[in-house]
């Protein structure tokens, strides 16, 4: 897999991580076009299914990112998604998605550095992991 | 609180029949959930029984499993009224019930739970050929089987996957606990688990009796023998479904009949997602993912059906196997399902079922705790 292109989605909270996107590319901070945005308004709305589709249709990796704890516009939003997240943790890698394809993080709306250096950290290790599916056909 | 009593017949059967008979009249409950042989057809079904001589026909130790009767026990509480209710449950079919309760589908208000030491289950394919037709005499010859050897015996090979991997046959939540007797007399012994059973036991004036002695022991050798089934079968089903792809090949006999998922005691949203707009794809979507695969294999979704089912009730699953018995097509599902809840409660350090105190842990949060889940 040398020419490989991780494909990540990232769900992103509109108040902090949205923002710190927003920020990063106003500063011109550059990171990977690996990554597509999908804002939503708190992490705590993210469905699992959004991610399992995700996966399903062809992600190599997602992360869902948001507010630090105790920062949550919706008070405690966050907290609800880091649960949602341990069990997805602990049922995924089952089928050969690792922790490493998942992730969780907290990016405030400042962190324009941090999300831009978030990124290229991710796209590095998921590269290593190589592609997700290479036979897509059985997946769905 | 535990008191025990010994009800003598002339078989299992009919001892824990007069069990019944004699709860009803006491009043103490205005009706009782039992599975019951039905007229001309010998099919064994959860009959609300408010009639005391209707309870001639009851059957609770039939290996017969025909559905998960937590969701009846869900209509019949989930909103408040004043009459009490007995039900007669396998211990899978408690956790479940336990599980509604926290999810706020039922009430135990007003319910008397009585079960047994569970004798495992046929799946109905099995059932409904060749023992459904023996009739009541089955069960007697089944159960002294069953007890004589200790669940090693001749019967093991017909019993579903998901009894063959038991996580607690064992009832731990109840109000009363009826067991056919150990020892040849053909009695049953009541035991009451709670204050509420007690009480009702005191009414009905039944013969104490002194508590059976070698049950400890039995009890763990059958719980060190499904604890090693249970191993070899999450082993083989974890292998069979290691990746996206092996799990594609494990379903791929799947229809999309959502059977298994109404046949999950825990499932129990009144509108499923998949039922809804959202799966209602446009025709041009179907031949847009065609496209981009080469191919698409039809209905679609389907594991994504299957992955959703395991986030939604894996931390519920009480491992009753009602979703491989109403499968069309022998999946193999209890293995997989019991496998990854296995997994997922264990995360949470979380039992199915286990307590009504315990909150689901997806009903809850705390802000310092799990700080291995985030970052990269």
């Amino acid at each position: 897999m040398e020419n490989f292109e991780p494909r990540i989605i990232a769900f992103v909270c509109n108040w902090c991580t949205y923002t710190a996107a927003d920020l990063a590319g106003t500063s011109r901070k550059k990171y990977p076009a690996n990554v597509r945005l999908i804002r939503v308004m708190c992490t705590g709305m993210v469905d699992p299914k959004y991610i399992l589709k995700a996966f399903l249709e062809g992600a190599d990796a997602v992360l869902v990112s948001g507010c630090h704890p105790g920062d949550c516009h919706y008070i405690n939003g966050n907290f609800k998604a880091r649960r949602r997240m341990k069990l997805l943790h602990e049922i995924l890698p089952n089928f050969s998605i690792p922790k490493e394809r998942l992730r969780l993080t907290w990016i405030g709306a400042s962190d324009g550095i941090m999300f831009a250096d978030t990124i290229d950290t991710m796209v590095d290790q998921v590269r290593k992991l190589g592609p997700l599916n290479e036979d897509k056909r059985m997946v769905i | 609180m535990n008191s025990y009593h010994a009800i003598g017949r002339n078989s299992y059967l009919d001892a824990a029949r007069s069990f019944f008979k004699s709860l009803l009249e006491t009043g103490e409950v205005q009706s009782l959930l039992v599975p019951l042989r039905q007229d001309r057809t010998n099919d064994i079904m959860p009959t609300l029984v408010t009639d005391p001589e209707d309870t001639d026909k009851a059957d609770p130790f039939s290996p017969s499993f025909p559905l998960n009767s937590a969701k009846l026990v869900s209509r019949l509480t989930r909103k408040k009224n004043r009459k009490r209710v007995a039900v007669f449950l396998r211990p899978c079919e408690i956790r479940a019930v336990v599980e509604l309760v926290k999810l706020k589908q039922a009430d135990m208000e007003n319910l008397v739970i009585i079960s047994s030491d569970c004798f495992s289950a046929f799946p109905n394919s099995v059932f409904n050929t060749g023992f459904r037709e023996k009739g009541e005499e089955f069960t007697n010859e089944y159960i002294s089987a069953r007890m004589s050897a200790s669940f090693t015996d001749d019967y093991n090979g017909s019993i579903s996957e998901a009894c063959r991997i038991c996580t607690d046959p064992f009832p731990g939540i109840a109000d009363i606990v009826i067991n056919p007797d150990h020892s040849d007399a053909k009695q049953v012994t009541v035991e009451s688990k709670s204050d509420a059973g007690g009480h009702i036991l005191a009414q009905m004036g039944l013969d104490e009796a002194e508590p059976p002695k070698d049950g400890k022991e039995k009890r763990k050798k059958v719980m060190e023998e499904l604890g090693r089934n249970r191993e070899e079968t999450f082993q083989s089903i974890q292998e069979q479904t290691a990746d996206l792809e092996k799990l594609g090949v494990f379903f791929s006999s799947c229809v999309n009949c959502y059977n298994c998922r109404v046949a999950c005691p825990v499932c129990y949203c009144r509108e499923c997602v998949f039922n809804t707009d959202v799966f209602d794809h446009e025709p041009l979507q179907y031949i847009n993912r065609s496209q981009t695969r080469g191919s698409l294999r039809m209905p679609s979704d389907t594991m994504f059906f299957h992955l959703t089912r395991m986030i939604h009730i894996g931390l519920s699953c009480v491992g009753c196997g009602q979703c491989a018995n109403a499968c069309p097509n022998d999946i193999p599902l209890s293995g997989l399902f019991m496998s990854v809840a296995d997994k997922a409660q264990k995360g949470f350090d979380y039992t199915s079922g286990g307590s009504i105190e315990e909150n689901h842990p997806l009903s809850c949060f705390f802000e310092d705790e799990l700080n291995d889940v985030t970052g990269i």
